[in-house]
């Protein structure tokens, strides 16, 4: 292979994107960055394979720690012991940007579940007797044909305001009803596939409601915010289904706010570790973040030495997506000018550039770093915290206990101390 | 062209070069108007040669959703630029927001690439607004800033950059910035001008003293509000000044504020800018 075909098979090898563990092509680029027994993989496997069959599990995700790909692992590693694991994309349901309406989210919920679940079994079975209940709920407005998927209704409640108003209106005085018929008819479902396939349990992920803040600013995503905490607070038993470990990835300010009275977000996906607490390299979470860029490919491409590989990896905070731009800016350096020495300061610069911030909040950034903890700020710096969360400017680690750390690359942003 | 403009070039071809396919969301950061065409006049060859069609627009904020109707259901391959003369980029960052709406429609497997000029201070922005999308962007290409085209003022006319590229500045960090805050802060121009935790002691001489000297510390920002076509408008009837755009800020009233607004767009220099921020700060 030339040296540009293999700097090209680099570059897509270093895309960022989702793995699909069930690919071999995609398993071999999985690295786990914890030691074994101690990620949050593991302790989610751990969770599903040692608790009751029915509950709810929280996921606190961040944007680019690995999260979904560690849910494709999850999903691989249990369907290999007999579990069905059927993974919803939350992302892929027009609610971004919206807050939570506990009715018509419930049934979009048991709609997107029962879509996902009847890929497995043979077209048009039917599973009548339980949604029929459920539609019995909604006004005479929402016409429902006998074909109709309760899929399809609930994504059409959620796209037609007027009709979601009308549903819900319709459904307030009926909730008890209502929670008690989504989990009959989930039953159903579940019961179906179950004998269909053979298997003997099922997970349901619903994955990536961390997004639903969308573009959403100010009093709006506050709105969201809220919505998201009340829904977990007052409704998480609606959410408990029959047979089934539902796992739920969802905001990480769920994580940190216990007076809320928001319990059970027992798994979060923290970046790795690099440097402790005290800002000392952490050698076995280095070691582990270079495993991931050799699964990757032969880095020696881009940088000349372990040394500067580490440079990156520092430079990366821990953060997977992070270091793949890192690494991606660093080949794009070498391969622009490769008679030009060392990369891998360069790209860091590079990166560090294109991250900017206000001034305003370069004070909450100083504070953070300077605390490592988000305990000490005033609670109505929690929104442009989760806005840092959710685009890389703090990162949350975890050993033994939460802690939280500015983005590396924002050094010379902050006020010097 | 000089050396660091080169050298941001040669990043951007390279990257075009091996990103075969999937998607790549490139901010173009751009001080002056004859870099961006020269940039865009090399992606107009680079696609061509590979059978892609280019296509500049320049976004209004009115023509958002269309527009990102037409991006999404494009047929691929394409390269689409998205030019910035709306100093506020408010067009830019709402269409990015609709397209990070419908972002797994922007991910398969075929090559487009979507550039979009931004000031520095859009990418803070944009963070906000498109939070997934500035998670898949390919990159942030830098060229280099010339201060002297960047003072020259912008034709107001939207359609400045498909009909006739100059050598007229681009909008700057600084208005993005600016409208940013405004946006946060409800329009108070008192806090949309304040810097840092000014606005927590207004009326002492000694932040305002502070002010002077943090607005010494950035002309551009003031420099670059000269050279921009009103962030606002004033209404002479009614003392009142509106946004002269479709999605107006809050009406401001304050006498000072009109006043510091007039003295911005008529030129005035930097020292009675300032103690007219000190007037209405005071």
């Amino acid at each position: 292979m030339s040296a540009p075909e293999k700097l090209r098979k680099l570059y897509a090898a270093l895309a960022d994107r989702e793995l699909n563990y069930a690919d071999n092509a995609d398993r071999s680029l999985y690295a786990e960055l914890w030691p074994p027994g101690e990620g949050p993989l593991d302790r989610l496997e751990q969770l599903i394979e040692l608790g009751p069959t029915t509950g709810l599990k929280l996921v606190a995700g961040y944007r680019g720690t690995g999260k979904t790909s560690a849910f494709s692992a999850l999903q691989s590693r249990l369907l290999e012991r007999g579990r069905l694991v059927l993974h919803v994309d939350l992302r892929r349901f027009p609610i971004l940007g919206a807050p939570i309406e506990p009715e018509d989210f419930l049934l979009l919920l048991l709609g997107a579940a029962d879509d996902a679940a009847r890929r497995w079994l043979p077209p048009k079975t039917a599973i009548e007797s339980a949604f029929s209940r459920l539609r019995g709920l909604l006004p005479n407005a929402v016409e429902v044909g006998a074909g109709a998927s309760l899929y399809g209704l609930s994504v059409a409640l959620r796209r037609d305001p007027g009709l979601t108003e009308r549903s819900a209106a319709a459904i307030r005085p009926r909730m008890a009803e209502l929670g008690e018929h989504v989990k009959e008819a989930w039953a159903a479902v579940e019961r179906e596939v179950r004998a269909a396939l053979g298997t003997t349990g099922t997970v349901l992920i619903f994955d990536s409601l961390e997004h639903i803040r969308g573009g959403a600013m100010g009093e709006q995503a506050e709105v969201i915010r809220r919505s998201v905490i009340e829904f977990f607070s007052d409704f998480r038993a609606w959410l408990e289904w029959p047979e089934t470990q539902v796992l739920f990835s969802v905001p990480a300010y769920l994580l940190f706010m216990p007076d809320d009275g928001v319990s059970g977000a027992v798994v979060s996906f923290p970046s790795a570790h690099v440097r402790t607490r005290a800002g000392e390299p952490d050698p076995e979470a280095l070691r582990r973040m270079r495993s991931l860029v050799e699964r990757r490919g032969d880095w020696r491409q881009v940088v000349d030495s372990e040394a500067e590989l580490d440079e990156l990896i520092l430079a990366s905070g821990g953060h997977p997506r992070q270091l793949l731009q890192l690494l991606t800016e660093a080949l794009l350096l070498k391969a622009a000018s490769p008679a030009t020495g060392s990369v891998a300061s360069r790209a860091v610069a590079r990166v560090a550039g294109g991250l900017v911030t206000f001034q305003d909040e370069r004070a909450l950034l100083a504070k953070i770093a300077e605390a490592k903890d988000l305990g000490a700020l005033d609670s109505d710096a929690v929104d442009r915290v989760m806005g840092f969360l959710d685009s890389q400017l703090v990162f949350c680690y975890l050993n033994g206990r939460h802690w939280y750390d500015v983005n590396p690359l924002l050094a010379d942003q902050l006020p010097r101390r | 062209m000089n050396a660091l403009e080169a050298e941001a070039r040669r990043r951007l071809f390279t990257q075009l070069s091996l990103h075969e396919a999937r998607f790549l969301l490139v901010f173009v950061t751009l001080g002056t108007r004859s870099a961006a065409n020269r940039l865009l006049a090399g992606v107009a060859a680079f696609a061509a040669a590979r059978g892609a069609a280019l296509r500049v627009d320049v976004p209004r904020v009115e023509g958002v959703i269309p527009l990102a109707n037409e991006i999404l259901e494009a047929s691929p391959p394409w390269f689409w630029w998205l030019a910035q003369v709306d100093p506020r980029a408010e067009a830019n960052g709402r269409l990015l927001a609709a397209l990070n709406q419908r972002r797994d429609r922007l991910r398969d497997a075929s090559l487009r690439v979507l550039c979009v000029e931004a000031a520095p201070a859009f990418l803070a922005a944009v963070r906000h607004l498109a939070p997934d999308l500035f998670a898949v962007r390919g990159a942030a290409v830098f060229l280099p800033e010339d201060s002297r085209l960047a003072a020259t003022p912008v034709p107001g006319d939207a359609d400045a950059l498909a009909r006739a590229p100059g050598e007229d500045g681009l909008a700057l960090g600084a208005l993005g910035a600016l409208r940013a805050r405004a946006e946060r802060e409800g329009g108070d121009l008192r806090r949309i001008l304040a810097l840092g935790d000014l606005e927590q002691t207004e009326g002492d001489p000694a932040a305002r003293a502070r002010f002077a000297a943090a607005m010494a510390a950035q002309p551009e920002l003031l420099d670059g509000l000269r050279s921009q076509p009103p962030l606002v408008s004033v209404e002479p009837r009614h003392g009142r000044i509106a946004s002269d755009g479709p999605a107006p800020l809050p009406p401001i009233h304050d006498p000072a504020a009109v006043e510091l607004l007039r003295a911005l767009h008529a030129g005035a220099d930097h020292d009675a800018l300032l103690a007219l921020v000190a007037r209405l700060l005071g």
